[in-house]
């Protein structure tokens, strides 16, 4: 499966707000029984399905490719975590979309999903969550206060190095030129 | 560890995004503008000092001369020089006479640049764009003001530009009417006016006194006003025990325009004098062995309404700043112009600079502001202060008449 | 319709950020990864050695730690002897620079203490097979030997943190370095060093001076070699953009610092290829491919870029800026900061990455 498309995320997307509602209302209420869509989520489905991925992998892979479907076909540039956190968001006025019962199980997984947008950067935080908490303990001081750090002393591990046996395999451009004699002398 | 946070937070800075920064100007180039002598006159009162009887051709000559002495080049490197002045008739002339006397060959031209108040900043990045461009490789800049010659003459604009726009009749005000605006129109007290102004004497000074203007000025020979010559060697405009409570006892200068807090004490002072700077491309200053002063980085401009342009350096000083991807928190020092303290107090404000770091050895209220030379001599004196301090970036701003 | 596949695979290293990882030159399936408690601010670092389950690409039973190292401060980088299967080199928070015998338990076979500050990244020379550098937030880059207790030769003419350093791989002389002055440096270890004529005549202590400096803009994060066109080096900095550069033009000699014709000017890039929202923490050229490179960025994306569709505008002197004719995928399936990506030497196509979600996923470049 080869994947040769514009990604979704552009600098170009459209950023007012109001806009923003209307796609996503847009996407929930899009029409995915049409043919092509339904190829195409069964050709990636089924491997998932056979090599025993939860249900809370196939029905965010299956959100995922509608949300990509309906960025390639209607123009909207529509990101998948976007997605989610409108829906988190509208929680009471979201409908139920095909093929998927309430997707709460998706929201949880995403819970701790950072916000991203390609808006104005000024008005993104773009630290980690609990980066600002270990940030703070760092500034005032208290890094005692930090869990989990360990003594570690520098030891030299005594044990006797072990010795290289194999041969270092050509780089895959160091290969190249092997090749290229191969062919000229079979010529 | 708090290093390793401020780091990350300054390469996530949207400040970085433009790819510009301290550290990248800080890197030395072949091809940087760099400056590699510095001199200026003594700043004497107009028509009362010094300087009075010293016309405006043979300040000029003093001036090449003592800047030639101070660098200790070869005058047939420089190709070309730029003489900032407002407001001296003929001064096209007597730039070029002066030149050729002062002993810079026929084969380097002259030119005259005049933006008000900043001509003597606009002389020294006339030459630095210049050499930026390829074009020369060695330049000499001077601002150069006789305030004594003023011929005086009232000017007028024609019936059609008046009409035509408020701001283009605004022009033909005086100064004072600005300063007065400025102080109006931001709530700039008369206090504050006398606490800056009588700063700017303290910290002149206490410099002069340090004898730290003695490694800038190049003292002059002059006339004495009878017949002879004098030798010329410090500012004369400093009012050393000056205190804001002295300040407050001037009567206003301009009691026909509101507010009224403009006074002769709390403006800058009406002077004769110059200054000057020689740059060149380091490659060539490397070639002949000169250890460069300071790198010349960028250069920004701004324009605003006439009638309060006292407030010009704060907004090219952010402009700057954000061009060059420097922070202001990384600039050492800043010489902000002292043409009315009106206007000082506003830009030291509303840029939230810290007073500590502007004009930290006094200003035009004490030094004086011959025009032309101003802005020149702010770099001069800015530079000195860099050295002594072993720092490495500067600010120099200026308002301009209109 | 295709949509962007999950990644092929994921492994998490909980409690631990990721910073970088290394694909074994040797064992087609083996990777390791350099990272950090507390997202490498304070706290202990841990080298990790994951392998690639049976049957290599998707779908797979995954990336799985087979063992761990810990250290007292985060790690940083990591490089894998070009010599030794199991041996890898780890760049650390102290300034330490420790080798690892990935067959042993616990503890490094060797430590280094040179470096006063953090060590940011090291870089195994593919050619010399013995050697390999580092480079610190001390200003100083560093060359050393495995079997020597000292550095054989330590460069000390940067004079800002340098980011990032690299070796050739076609030239094992040949040392790139990336600096927080924005510049991009090239060395030539062959050369002498020299005795520095500071300003004002003061004679400076003797080292080697680069033979290129480029700006680049921004601080420069990060760089990487092409595997297959000569003297062409990509970086990413703090501007945001990931730039390709062609030395070839740029060595002017030991000491000088080159612009082109225009006095005052820098080298254009030959290519800039911008689309990252936030600075670019680690750009990798594929091993299989001259035209494509892969970027880490703290706005949590990976992305893979061809560099060829971004050099359109040449003919007209201006640096081609690639934006989606040059971007061909965006990863964004971290939801931290991505500062690790590397491609697999064996699987063409096969990309890592690691962020500080504390992930580090397998995923294909084309999808």
């Amino acid at each position: 499966m080869e994947s040769n498309q514009e990604p979704i995320l552009t600098q170009d997307a459209p950023t007012l707000h109001q806009d923003r509602d209307a796609i996503f209302q847009l996407l929930e209420s899009y029409d995915f029984s049409d043919p092509e869509f339904q190829a195409g989520i069964r050709s990636i489905v089924g491997p998932l399905q056979q090599t025993g991925a939860s249900m809370d992998q196939i029905l965010e892979t299956q959100q995922r490719a509608k949300v990509f479907y309906f960025s390639s076909k209607t123009g909207h540039a529509v990101s998948y975590e976007e997605y989610v956190e409108w829906r988190g968001r509208n929680r009471d006025s979201a409908q139920p979309t095909n093929g998927q019962s309430g997707g709460d199980p998706i929201q949880h997984d995403l819970a701790n999903v950072r916000n991203k947008t390609t808006t104005d950067a000024a008005t993104t935080e773009p630290y980690p969550a609990s980066f600002d908490s270990i940030v703070e303990l760092i500034t005032t001081g208290q890094t005692d206060k930090i869990p989990g750090i360990k003594d570690i002393p520098l030891k030299i591990n005594e044990e006797e190095p072990t010795a290289p046996t194999l041969k270092k395999p050509p780089k895959p451009w160091e290969k190249v030129g092997a090749r290229e004699e191969e062919e000229e002398e079979s010529h | 560890m708090s290093s390793r946070i401020s780091q990350i937070a300054s390469q996530l800075d949207p400040r970085s995004w433009s790819g510009k920064s301290l550290a990248s100007h800080k890197v030395k180039h072949d091809d940087d503008v760099v400056i590699v002598a510095t001199a200026r006159t003594p700043f004497c009162k107009a028509r009362k000092g010094g300087l009075k009887d010293t016309k405006f051709d043979l300040l000029c000559m003093q001036m090449f001369k003592s800047l030639l002495a101070r660098s200790e080049i070869d005058p047939t490197l420089i190709q070309d020089v730029v003489v900032g002045n407002v407001h001296n008739d003929d001064s096209e002339y007597y730039i070029r006479a002066a030149s050729l006397a002062a002993g810079i060959p026929n084969t380097s031209p002259t030119l005259l640049v005049n933006r008000f108040c900043s001509s003597g900043l606009m002389a020294i990045r006339t030459v630095a764009n210049q050499i930026q461009a390829g074009e020369i490789d060695c330049g000499l800049a001077i601002g150069a003001e006789s305030m004594t010659n003023h011929a005086g003459r009232p000017y007028s604009f024609s019936q059609e530009l008046n009409a035509a726009s408020q701001e283009a009749q605004d022009c033909s005000m005086p100064m004072g009417w600005t300063s007065e605006n400025v102080a109006g129109q931001f709530n700039i007290s008369r206090q504050k006016m006398d606490e800056y102004a009588a700063r700017s004497h303290n910290r002149a000074a206490a410099a002069q006194a340090a004898g730290k203007f003695d490694a800038e000025i190049v003292p002059i020979t002059v006339p004495d006003g009878q017949g002879g010559h004098k030798l010329v060697s410090a500012d004369d405009g400093i009012r050393p025990s000056t205190s804001a409570q002295d300040l407050a006892k001037i009567r206003a200068a301009f009691p026909q325009w509101a507010p009224s807090h403009t006074t002769g004490g709390n403006a800058s002072q009406i002077t004769d004098g110059a200054a000057g700077v020689i740059l060149m491309r380091r490659s060539l200053a490397n070639k002949l062995g000169k250890k460069p002063i300071a790198k010349y980085v960028s250069c920004a401009v701004s324009g605003l309404e006439p009638r309060i342009m006292g407030i010009g350096p704060a907004l090219a000083i952010p402009k700057l700043l954000e061009q060059t991807g420097v922070k202001k928190e990384e600039v050492d020092l800043f010489e902000i112009n002292e043409a009315f303290a009106s206007m000082y107090v506003y830009c030291v404000e509303k840029l939230g600079l810290d007073p500590e770091k502007v004009n930290v050895n006094g200003g035009a209220c004490a030094l004086g502001h011959p025009l032309g030379a101003t802005g020149a001599r702010l770099v001069v004196t800015i530079l000195k202060e860099l050295e002594r301090r072993n720092q490495h970036v500067a600010v120099v701003s200026m308002c301009i008449g209109t | 319709m295709i949509p962007p596949s999950p990644p092929v695979s994921r492994c998490r290293t909980q409690g631990f950020a990721g910073y970088n990882l290394a694909w074994s030159p040797f064992f087609e399936n083996k990777l390791a990864v350099a990272s950090s408690a507390n997202y490498g601010l304070v706290g202990n670092g841990r080298l990790h050695i994951m392998s690639l389950g049976p049957g290599a690409v998707a779908p797979s039973p995954g990336l799985m730690v087979e063992k761990m190292f810990d250290t007292q401060d985060g790690l940083y980088d990591l490089a894998w002897s070009e010599a030794h299967e199991n041996q890898i080199v780890t760049a650390s928070g102290d300034g330490s620079i420790k080798l690892w015998d990935v067959a042993l338990n616990d503890h490094p076979i060797r430590n280094w203490a040179e470096h006063t500050r953090e060590v940011f990244s090291v870089d195994w020379n593919n050619i010399k097979k013995e050697i390999f550098a580092s480079s610190s937030w001390d200003c100083s880059v560093k060359v050393w030997h495995p079997e020597r207790k000292t550095s054989l030769t330590t460069i000390q003419s940067h004079t800002a943190c340098v980011y990032a350093c690299a070796f050739s791989p076609h030239n094992p002389d040949l040392l790139a370095t990336g600096s927080g002055d924005g510049h991009l440096r090239l060395f030539d270890l062959r050369q002498p060093p020299t005795t520095g004529v500071g300003g004002g005549g003061a004679v400076a202590p003797p080292t080697l001076e680069p033979v290129a400096t480029l700006p680049v803009g921004g601080e420069v994060l990060c760089l990487d070699w092409n595997k297959y066109r000569p003297l062409t080096v990509a970086t990413g900095s703090t501007d945001r953009g990931v730039k390709v550069w062609d030395l070839r033009n740029a060595i002017g000699g030991v000491g000088k610092t080159l612009s082109t014709s225009l006095p005052g000017r820098g080298q254009m890039p030959v290519a800039a290829l911008l689309g990252h929202e936030y600075a670019v923490r680690k750009v990798a050229f594929s091993p299989h491919s001259a035209n494509l490179l892969a970027s880490a960025s703290y706005d949590m994306t990976a992305r893979v870029w061809d560099v060829d569709a971004g050099v359109q505008g040449m003919a007209s002197g201006m640096p081609a800026v690639g934006g989606s004719g040059a971007m061909r995928r965006v990863y964004d399936a971290h939801t931290e900061f991505v500062v690790g990506i590397g491609w697999s030497l064996f699987h063409e196509g096969l990309v890592a990455s690691t962020a500080w979600d504390c992930e580090t996923h397998l995923w294909g470049a084309m999808g």
